[in-house]
């Protein structure tokens, strides 16, 4: 059985091409996407998926909030932020539990980028438990 | 008039195009030119049909950053069809957002101005629009006849109290 994923980013056009890639090229199933960090913790409830991916600049609740509050709930969580902010934010997302990060903007067209992200997904999702 | 801020972002010019053209080419898998030499401002202004804007800050300094369009690159891009004003601030909020990132993981920028966090994208629809006494960067990336207007205003928040 393929592993689940939920996606939560407020960009509904980056969301569907996230998703896009991740059941396509990577064969995984999307169990549900949101667009914010009460939608994040919210649907990691819900679906308590292998994986979920979560961007950090968002309404209403930030990835940041959205990450400690799962954390907090579900310890093993598998978190993977897709942020624009970078350096200090990285290093602080993954101080606080993430399995992975990658930068925005994500370069859909560029294979050596989808290439690691790529890897960067199958890492967090088959990392050290 | 020079001040400092028309100074300082002067050397920066190029740093604010190259962003904006990576974030636009990898949003829509396109190659966007850079057509209009971009330069510093203190009169940020364009006419559109379509606008968003996405504010930033940190306890010295407000940033306001923009893209504008008109609609047929908006269709263009976004659906093929009529977009709604919903999608105009999804898509062009998230390139704001990853532009907005990409300045700031500059050395330059990030030793100038430090980190600043981001607002809520907001849109506003048809007419010309100006932003005066502050500076800032403005230039355009074109492909294929459609252009997009990029600026980037930002004030020293102890300058103007």
């Amino acid at each position: 059985m393929s592993k689940s994923v939920v996606i939560v980013d407020d960009s509904a056009f980056l969301v569907k091409r996230i998703k896009e890639f991740i059941e396509i090229e990577l064969g995984l199933a999307v169990l549900a996407t949101g667009r914010d960090g009460n939608d994040a913790v919210a649907l990691y409830r819900q679906h308590t998926p292998d994986l979920i991916t979560l961007d950090i600049t968002m309404p209403n609740k930030d990835g940041q909030e959205a990450m400690r509050d799962i954390l907090a709930e579900f310890p093993d969580a598998r978190i993977l932020v897709i942020s624009a902010l970078r350096a200090d934010a990285m290093l602080e997302c993954l101080d606080m539990g993430a399995k992975g990060y990658v930068e925005k903007p994500i370069r859909f067209g560029d294979r050596q980028f989808m290439d690691d992200f790529r890897e960067t997904v199958m890492d967090a999702l088959q990392g050290e438990e | 008039m020079n001040t400092s801020m028309q100074q300082e972002l002067a050397p920066m010019v190029g740093g604010f195009s190259l962003a904006a053209g990576e974030c636009l080419d990898s949003l829509f898998d396109q190659r966007w030119e850079l057509v209009e030499q971009w330069r510093v401002t203190n009169e940020l202004q364009g006419s559109s049909e379509c606008l968003v804007t996405l504010g930033s800050g940190n306890e010295r300094f407000q940033s306001l950053a923009l893209v504008a369009l008109d609609n047929a690159t908006l269709n263009q891009l976004i659906a093929g069809s009529d977009a709604s004003p919903d999608d105009a601030v999804d898509v062009f909020g998230e390139l704001l957002n990853t532009w907005c990132g990409a300045l700031a993981d500059s050395q330059e920028f990030k030793q100038r101005f430090g980190v600043l966090a981001q607002s809520l994208p907001m849109m506003y629809v048809s007419g010309h629009w100006m932003l005066k006494a502050i500076w800032g960067v403005q230039g355009d990336l074109q492909r294929q006849g459609a252009s997009i207007r990029f600026g980037y205003a930002i004030r020293d928040r102890s300058r103007h109290r």
